[in-house]
């Protein structure tokens, strides 16, 4: 693995709800490589949006609040860190694009405008060179014609042309680091192509980390080095993508793989996990996945399981990994 | 063949956009010269991207939108132009289940409400026979009656659809319009509700008019399959021949669109990737809709709509590339 | 925030019933409880003013006009010698009153037309929303004037003006409530079940556009109370031997200089039950959460 540009490590993070204090982060830790692409999987409530939004410091705080852990850019703790220091970093080193990229545009000022912001605030450059990065990074992104497009505001674009246009903006100061919170999840699925091609081939060409959020596993598939699989708030199984498809060591993503219903056979019944995942203040006791776990015996509902190392740079946390052998995608 | 149970011909719908002081009114075809049929029993799916128009299709053969050209035979009934009490004896036969499970129950009402609802306005049961067989309902989708007193608000997503689902099967329906029923969703979930389907199905032999825009969910479920592009039907077949051998330049992109969740094959095959996005249905192109991005455009796309062309192994395409008078005059542009 | 992080969010709140969740939210809003506790004993005071009211408020006393707040009359007394705190105390019940009865006549008059026009959409819609907008384009104050002079100056009549021009406020509110609630999925589903429209209506819409009217209905008990005072003042609302606060500021107003305690005591009660009032609204649409504050 490369030298780790982001490493999060033991990180909580509470809400304040009609239930009290909840943690729905608890105890996240992994790293992204220089030019690798981390894949962050669950289903909703999981947790995974949550981490993606602390590692910027962006969860909504009140009700929101990072309880614990330690995030760090670069060696440089992110954690604590001043509001302005932060927005140094924000846009700059490490870029966000989310699902809707409605949320991150503002409708009130043309593309332009909003991508030149960007360069001028962290470049400090002039109304001139930012514009000329904005067309840039709009051809980067294959808008046809960028320099006419400049002027054109948010809605006038097609969903598919909006993505693209977040990812420009994103780009638009060289991050070392892009945290893609299910970019492609809004989108048609030939757009979705399109969109997903568009970063691998960024990535060969600047070679930044992308921490990649998604529930999608044939996304994940098609484009991710690395995958952390999460459940109720924590880390269950980390591995390389070729390992995690090709072997789960945790009961969990066995069932995410076998769920896939490309993979069963029309007519027969799809594999399902039974029940629903828990709420994060009647989280079940010992393996939070013990309730819906076939494999599960009585000593999984007793303590807590240690996300355990395994050959390869693999992790999971299953107290029952070495006796079972847990079945792959086909 | 039985006769069919739903009967589709040259459906059109048109909204009317009101345009302001400087702006005039627009009309959007959002599905234009649609055909199809579903057998008693049968699933046919209807897939398609956004614009595609297979929403509002839903939503016509519901009798919830106006079509504005075409007829809807339901049972061998025009139901077309029904209104009224007449449109309201029918509507037994024809329920549907939507997307969203967070906005399609009133959050308002009780479950045994919820569900006994239809129950209700037909007078088909009132009182302690309601009730009884709302219980029932709830058994059958795999509640139980410790859930009719509560509130949609403490259901999860997945359960709150099996609600919606109890809410469709309560009168028995011939025919289940499901409009992206598991498409919001977790993949673990939709799975239940997916075999859920598939048992009723077999139980009750409801046909199922399947919406979705994920296809490898309607591989897995559908009978026929219907690929729709901008409001109208590109192709349309058996599900074994659309998955294996698709004749429509559209749906085989469609298909090699869809990642698939095995590395090793994901990155090794050989991908189309469409350029552009879907124009807006505002302003389809004239031709074949898909023209102004098909790998295989010829002249003959841009000015004329292809009709559908049998295809060998069921189901038919709408595209020159399949019409020998077409291709024979050797009019590719490329 | 993206959709994803909302509906995480949304989910954590999610297994307790709405009214439960409601009770909850508002139990924990200190500020609201406070003003409701307040409203509930004013009210009780209102009602049992002849128990609790130390003096009869209109026993005169000519020996002891105009006396500045003591023990025997820590309100003091008016230039009639009558006790100021009796007669705040019984003045509470026509202001309460007047309140009401304006708002109860503002939603007769704004909720069914807002509903109707809200619903029914196209020619309708335009024609109340029209009306509506001539109603709101007269300046207020005149317009009350106006009708308490053709009706003649009587409290009641001066709330039925009050009335009128706040049922536009209503007819709005209820006007985009039901168009956003008609809407919703649950309503095409149960046209999609084969729900009668007048079913539709009372089970489906009814229900589910109440919530906003009461934080609606809160907020303008205390504007009502607040436009009671000022047409009292001017000698348009209450008529003598009743009086409401308005009216008391409106007499002592003569006596200000001498007295000012006169206009003290029933323009602090004004002032602090029209506050009760909003900080109760606030409390209210706070506790109905999302349902209610999507609609602002």
């Amino acid at each position: 693995m490369a030298a780790p540009i982001l490493e999060v490590e033991d990180l909580g993070v509470e809400f304040l709800t009609d239930h009290g204090w909840v943690r729905v982060v608890d105890g996240v830790s992994f790293s992204v490589g220089e030019g690798e692409t981390l894949g962050l999987v669950g289903e909703s409530g999981s947790g995974k949006t949550v981490t993606s939004l602390s590692v910027m410091q962006l969860i909504p705080v009140p009700p929101g609040r990072i309880s614990g852990g330690s995030i760090r850019f670069a060696g440089r703790e992110l954690v604590g860190m001043s509001e302005p220091q932060l927005e140094d970093i924000r846009g700059d080193d490490i870029a966000m694009v989310f699902q809707e990229s409605m949320t991150s545009l503002n409708p009130a000022f043309t593309i332009g405008e909003q991508i030149c912001e960007v360069v001028r605030r962290h470049r400090g450059c002039s109304r001139r060179e930012a514009r000329d990065r904005a067309v840039e990074v709009l051809e980067l992104v294959q808008i046809p014609d960028p320099r006419s497009r400049l002027g054109a505001f948010p809605h006038e674009f097609s969903g598919g042309m909006r993505q693209r246009a977040a990812i420009a903006m994103a780009l638009a100061c060289d991050p070392k680091v892009l945290i893609a919170d299910e970019p492609t999840t809004a989108l048609d699925v030939t757009v979705q192509a399109q969109v997903l091609d568009l970063l691998r081939s960024l990535q060969q060409r600047f070679g930044m980390a992308i921490l990649f959020v998604t529930h999608n596993l044939g996304v994940v598939a098609d484009l991710c080095d690395r995958v952390a699989v999460m459940y109720a708030g924590r880390i269950v199984e980390t591995a390389t993508v070729f390992d995690l498809f090709e072997s789960p060591q945790h009961p969990y993503t066995e069932g995410l793989l076998q769920a896939m219903p490309q993979l069963g056979e029309r007519g027969k019944r799809l594999a399902a996990i039974p029940g629903t995942p828990p709420m994060p203040w009647q989280m079940p006791t010992g393996c939070r996945f013990h309730p819906r776990c076939p494999y599960a015996e009585t000593a999984c509902t007793e303590q807590d399981i240690p996300l355990r190392a395994l050959a390869g740079d693999r992790h999971v946390r299953c107290r029952r990994v070495e006796e079972l052998t847990l079945e792959g995608a086909q | 063949m039985t006769a069919p149970l739903l009967s589709v011909r040259d459906l059109a719908v048109t909204f009317h956009l009101r345009g302001g002081l400087l702006r005039p009114t627009r009309h959007l075809k959002a599905v234009n010269g649609v055909s199809f049929d579903i057998a008693p029993g049968e699933t046919l799916a209807v897939v398609g991207e956004s614009g595609s128009g297979k929403s509002t299709m839903a939503r016509a053969v519901m009798r919830l939108v106006e079509p504005s050209a075409g007829s809807i035979h339901l049972d061998g009934d025009d139901i077309t132009a029904l209104r009224g009490e007449p449109l309201r004896r029918i509507r037994p036969k024809l329920q549907m289940v939507f997307q969203d499970p967070y906005s399609s129950l009133d959050p308002s009402m009780i479950i045994a409400d919820v569900v006994g609802e239809p129950l209700t306005v037909h007078g088909v049961a009132t009182g302690a026979d309601r009730d009884e067989r709302v219980q029932a309902l709830l058994e059958q989708v795999g509640l139980g009656r410790y859930h009719m007193n509560r509130y949609p608000y403490e259901f999860s997503g997945g359960q709150r659809q099996r609600i919606a689902i109890a809410r469709a099967i309560a009168l028995q329906p011939k025919l289940l319009v499901l409009d992206e029923a598991v498409s919001a969703l977790d993949v673990s979930t939709q799975n239940q509700i997916l075999n859920l389907l598939e048992d009723l199905r077999r139980e009750l032999g409801i046909a199922y008019l399947f919406i979705s825009h994920d296809l490898g969910v309607v591989e897995h479920i559908a009978d026929r399959v219907a690929v729709t592009y901008l409001g109208r039907i590109v192709e349309e077949g058996p599900t074994e021949r659309i998955f294996a051998k698709p004749a429509h330049p559209y749906t085989e992109a469609l298909l090699s669109a869809v990642p698939i969740p095995n590395p090793r094959i994901q990155r090794s095959r050989q991908r189309i990737v469409l350029p552009g996005d879907v124009p807006s249905p505002l302003a389809p192109p004239p031709g074949c809709p898909f023209h102004t991005r098909c790998p295989h455009v010829m002249d003959v796309c841009k000015t004329v709509m292809p009709a559908h062309t049998p295809m060998a192994g069921g189901g038919s395409a709408a595209c020159y590339l399949h019409d020998p008078q077409a291709t024979e005059g050797g009019r590719r542009a490329s | 925030m993206s959709d994803a992080t909302a509906s995480e969010f949304e989910q954590l709140g999610a297994s307790v019933s709405a009214r439960r969740r409601f009770l909850r939210r508002f139990m924990r809003q200190r500020t609201a409880l406070f003003a409701l506790g307040f409203l509930v004993l004013l009210a009780l005071g209102a009602v049992f003013a002849p128990w609790v009211a130390p003096y009869d408020p209109l026993a005169q006393n000519l020996d002891r006009v105009l006396e500045a707040p003591s023990l025997a009359h820590w309100f003091g007394t008016d230039e009639l010698g009558r006790d100021v705190l009796s007669r705040t105390l019984f003045a509470a019940r026509i202001s309460l009153l007047a309140a009401f009865q304006a708002v109860l006549i503002a939603l007769v008059i704004g909720v069914p037309p807002g509903l109707i026009a809200g619903l029914a959409g196209g020619r309708t819609d335009n024609l109340i929303m029209r009306l509506t907008d001539a109603l709101m384009s007269f300046p207020p104050l005149i317009l009350a004037v106006a009708i308490v002079a053709a009706l003649g100056p009587s409290l009641t009549n001066a709330m039925i003006a009050v009335g009128i021009l706040l049922s536009p406020t209503f007819l709005r509110l209820m006007r985009g409530t039901a168009m956003a609630v008609a809407q919703e999925t649950y309503v095409e589903a149960a046209r999609s079940i084969g729900c009668t429209q007048s079913w539709i209506i009372m089970r489906h819409i009814l229900p589910n556009v109440v919530s906003p009217l009461f934080v609606q209905i809160s907020v303008f008990a205390g504007v009502a109370m607040l436009a009671e005072a000022g047409l009292s003042f001017l000698g348009l609302g209450a008529q003598p031997p009743d009086s409401s606060w308005g009216a008391m500021v409106g007499r002592g107003f003569r006596y200000i200089s001498h007295s000012p305690s006169l206009i003290v005591f029933p323009g602090l009660a004004i002032a602090v039950t029209v506050l009760a009032f909003y900080v109760l609204g606030d409390g209210l649409r706070d506790s109905l959460g999302r349902e209610i504050r999507r609609e602002e």
